[in-house]
């Protein structure tokens, strides 16, 4: 049965969508209309972006809390709830303290290099049927070359410090990052070779007939390694070495401080999202769910809002690993098993199309 | 009314491509080997910007993804790796810059003196929305799989002759 | 101008092409002057980035929409990579025996 899209909840924002560009194409001639509702989607992108980050930060933090058996931060409003805009405040009133031998403009431009393309993706996420800012043909490898260019920041970031252990800690984190790119742009094509589309939306539409995490192994396998690889693209537990190096020798962005810190850590949290969110469009059906009536941007919302618990009860509960034994996963286990996989469903495309709808 | 389109099209070719050259210039005059890198990603990504604008996003997408999210990763690798003792400005003689800039100029305008005097065929301005991933996928195993091959073969060699060249032994 | 660019694509073939020699031309003062190693190996990814952009404009103005261009250039990035990588180890085996990237120190099999 679904949810009908006669009914008003199923699907507001496309009335929205509607709504507005007849009102403005009654008035505007022809490309405006368009720019004026893409530049609003774009802005409701990006403010949902931000607000979503800001929960995160407090999710996590009382969802760890309670895992290690206290409460988490619970003075701010209501049992906490206001924390994160205390956070906030406190973060952009904080000086941003450059040292006298960093490379100021390199220093102040790694945050954005870090944080833009985490935002940029947010453009391409389909939040129901026809409900994202723009669904892009090649969307899959847009995500993944949104992936990519964060490594540049982190670079960027440790070698414009000036101090050797940042430039240390930015290369390990570098090459933590690139070696799990190649398992995760390979995991990618396992869905595109499913779907026979790259574009998001199709994914999911291509779904409707089984999710792609149930099609075992091929499905599960490289749902779970590609779970595990975005885990290590962002830098979080059980492979946050990079900013865990505090124990030991300085991350990358230990010279930062106010505004330019909080980027990398809204980064942090927009990429944490965005791991679950491809985690569920590519294998879990993205705004999908048979049967129940509930509206899909809320289906998909809740999903990758699990996806994210997911993630913090693995941060909770799983020990930090060690570099080099990172470093054998990602080349002797992830990529390996990656490539089979691959072969695997194009092997079964080929053969079995219609197994796949 | 299309003109504003053609505005915004025009513009955005001349904005990336401006960038793109201020990019390539600052490669060339930065002082230090780390902004001509940093350079060099601002010029890849104006250049990724222009392929999306000549209608190629399978290429822009795989540009960003291969030549700024590694080759420069790679690049920066390299140069933190062997860091300059001395500050010494980049340029040999200045005759030879001079010279240099000379000839890179001569080239450069002979190139487009022949490129906008020359009468070319009636071009036929292929559409914009063709599945530009499916017809490069069809091609590349299609009439050019040997090169793909070959490419293949290629990035193999070169693969283990960068691990046997740079590793320690 | 004998190339047309109808009122839909402003673009004509010239602009892309004025730009890729652009970036050749850049590409090219670079890899003549600079001393780094490093430096000169960029300046080659320049040139090549600028055949690249000549040929997606030759690309999108081809009489046939089978994108021989865009497939090309794939070719292009393969061996840009390939040899960014072989470059860049063989600058840090130099520097490890010689401790130095500088182009003209590294002459002694010269003459």
């Amino acid at each position: 049965m679904g949810c009908p899209a006669e009914w008003f909840f199923c699907d507001p924002f496309g009335r929205l969508h509607a709504l507005v560009l007849t009102s403005l194409g009654a008035v505007l001639p022809e490309p405006f209309p368009t720019i004026i509702v893409t530049v609003l989607a774009v802005a409701m992108a990006t403010t949902i972006a931000a607000v979503i980050v800001l929960s995160e930060t407090l999710a996590e933090r009382k969802w760890v809390g309670n895992m290690q058996g206290r409460l988490g931060p619970n003075r701010v409003g209501p049992s906490g709830l206001l924390q994160p805009i205390a956070d906030g405040i406190k973060l952009l009133l904080k000086e941003i303290i450059i040292p006298t031998q960093a490379d100021r403009i390199p220093f102040l431009l790694a945050p954005l290099v870090t944080v833009v393309p985490a935002l940029m993706v947010w453009s391409v996420i389909p939040w129901g049927p026809g409900l994202s800012v723009t669904d892009l043909n090649v969307g899959v490898l847009f995500i993944l070359a949104m992936g990519a260019l964060p490594t540049i920041g982190i670079i960027m970031a440790g070698w414009a410090s000036g101090n050797k252990y940042a430039v240390l800690g930015g290369m390990r984190a570098a090459a933590q990052l690139i070696s799990y790119e190649i398992p995760m742009v390979l995991l990618m094509m396992v869905p595109v070779l499913l779907a026979g589309t790259m574009s998001l939306q199709g994914i999911v539409e291509a779904q409707s007939r089984i999710w792609y995490v149930f099609l075992f192994p091929v499905g599960t396998l490289a749902a779970l390694l590609f779970f595990i690889a975005g885990l290590a693209e962002i830098n979080r537990s059980p492979f946050d070495l990079p900013e865990a190096e505090s124990e030991i020798i300085a991350g990358f962005h230990i010279e930062y401080s106010g505004m330019a810190w909080a980027l990398f850590y809204l980064a942090e949290y927009g990429n944490a999202f965005v791991v679950s969110a491809m985690t569920t469009i590519l294998f879990f059906g993205g705004w999908q769910i048979p049967f129940l009536p509930i509206p899909p941007f809320l289906v998909f919302f809740l999903k990758c809002y699990l996806g994210f618990f997911v993630i913090v009860w693995v941060r909770g509960t799983v020990p930090r690993v060690r570099y080099d034994q990172m470093m054998r996963l990602a080349w002797k286990g992830a990529l390996p098993i990656a490539l089979i996989l691959i072969g695997l469903t194009a092997v079964i495309v080929t053969v079995a199309p219609g197994l796949v709808g | 009314m299309v003109i504003p389109t053609a505005f915004l099209v025009a513009g955005g070719f001349y904005t990336f491509g401006l960038l793109a050259i201020i990019g390539a210039l600052g490669v060339l005059l930065a002082h230090r080997v780390f902004h001509s890198a940093l350079f060099l990603v601002m010029t890849l990504a104006s250049v990724a910007a222009e392929f999306v604008i000549l209608g190629a996003d399978f290429l822009a997408m795989v540009e960003i993804l291969v030549y700024v999210g590694a080759i420069m990763v790679l690049i920066l690798f390299g140069i933190m790796l062997t860091p300059q003792q001395v500050h010494l400005p980049d340029i040999g003689s200045a005759g030879r810059s001079v010279a240099a800039a000379l000839v890179a100029g001569a080239i450069f305008v002979i190139t487009a003196a022949v490129v906008v005097t020359s009468e070319w065929p009636r071009s036929v301005v292929t559409p914009m929305d063709v599945p530009t991933t499916q017809i490069i996928g069809q091609q590349l195993f299609g009439p050019y799989v040997l090169p793909f091959e070959i490419a293949s073969v290629l990035l193999l060699i070169a693969m283990i002759g960068a691990i046997v060249i740079a590793r320690e032994d | 101008m004998p190339t047309a660019a109808p009122p839909i694509y402003p673009i004509a073939l010239q602009h892309g092409l004025v730009l890729g020699a652009a970036l050749f031309a850049i590409g090219m003062a670079g890899a003549l002057t600079k001393r780094n190693a490093i430096t000169v190996l960029m300046c080659v990814e320049l040139m090549l980035n600028g055949v690249i952009v000549t040929f997606v404009s030759f690309a999108r103005h081809a009489a046939s929409t089978d994108l021989a261009g865009q497939v090309f250039s794939i070719f292009i990035m393969t061996v840009a990579a390939a040899e960014a990588a072989v470059g860049l180890a063989i600058v840090i085996a130099v520097h490890r025996v010689r401790n130095t990237v500088q182009v003209d120190e590294v002459q002694s099999m010269q003459g």
